[in-house]
């Protein structure tokens, strides 16, 4: 930076726009999964993280992770809105989540697949909707790790400066939730007929 | 006779998530990456593993509404020019 021209409101403006507004679709692809696919809440939620951003843009440290930060205002803006909502009346949320939870499949998704479909050819029939369906299924804290990792490719030592959490919780989230997320999207791809059970012998 | 640094199917399995994302410590990836080489069985959990991983990023791709980009820019602005007024 060139020490005559010290940092002013507008340099700072150009300087938010070039690093924090190029992570606007990213951050609205994870407040989507956050708000479970509600694309209004999800647009709000954006909203209010890039403002939030734009105030404390002073405190962010220039050359860091700008995506990973964006992330954890975003989370922690998002975390605030459901503590305030929590206090109205409401909801099926909850329940879902149990029910998510109690699941549990008897033998693993991979066993299934590698018995009726070992070319795993079933991955291809799924379209964008019902994939982001499953993973809106997943309860909050399987579904912000997987959503991270192989959503947004961050790497696990990123998911834990966003989450803030240590990496071992990052490393059992991850685990957890992809498991999670095979089983609902066999036990879809099975009712679907996108996995079929053979038909006499081969 | 097993090798005193031979991996089980059930440690191999706990480790294959983060062995797949690059995460694991140098000696205990080279012990996974052993045992995946020689095991019939662990293989094409790993194979199947990864095809589920690139099959998420084929569909990760959300881009934010147009509207949404206008939205955001438009908040920056006023949130900007009320902090100039402040510091006249």
């Amino acid at each position: 930076m060139n020490p005559d021209h010290p940092p002013d409101a507008a340099a700072n403006k150009a300087g938010f726009v070039e690093e924090a507004l190029a992570h606007l679709d990213r951050v609205y692809s994870f407040a989507l999964r956050l708000t479970r696919g509600n694309s209004d809440e999800a647009d709000d939620l954006v909203q209010e993280t890039f403002l939030r951003a734009y105030r404390s843009w002073e405190t962010y440290a220039r050359g860091t992770n700008a995506r990973a930060w964006l992330f954890r205002i975003c989370r922690n803006t998002f975390l605030r809105q459901q503590e305030q909502r929590r206090r109205r009346p409401e909801s099926g949320a909850a329940e879902l989540n149990g029910q998510t939870e109690a699941r549990t499949a008897p033998v693993s998704a991979f066993d299934q697949v590698h018995a009726l479909d070992p070319e795993k050819r079933f991955f291809a029939s799924f379209v964008d909707d019902e994939v982001m369906r499953a993973v809106d299924g997943l309860p909050r804290e399987f579904r912000e790790a997987v959503a991270l990792s192989d959503l947004e490719e961050l790497s696990y030592g990123e998911i834990a400066e966003v989450l803030e959490v240590p990496l071992g919780t990052v490393k059992s989230r991850i685990y957890r939730g992809r498991q999670l997320l095979q089983e609902a999207l066999v036990a879809y791809a099975l009712e679907m007929g996108y996995l079929k059970q053979p038909k006499g012998t081969a | 006779m097993k090798a005193p640094d031979t991996m089980t199917c059930e440690e191999v399995a706990r480790q294959l998530w983060a062995y797949i994302d690059g995460e694991l410590t140098p000696e205990l990836n080279d012990r996974v990456r052993a045992h995946l080489e020689d095991c019939a069985r662990c293989y094409p959990r790993y194979d199947f593993h990864q095809a589920f991983l690139i099959f998420l990023g084929m569909h990760a791709e959300q881009p934010a509404p147009p509207g949404l980009r206008r939205k955001v820019w438009e908040q920056i602005l006023r949130e900007h020019e009320r902090g100039e007024r402040e510091d006249d």
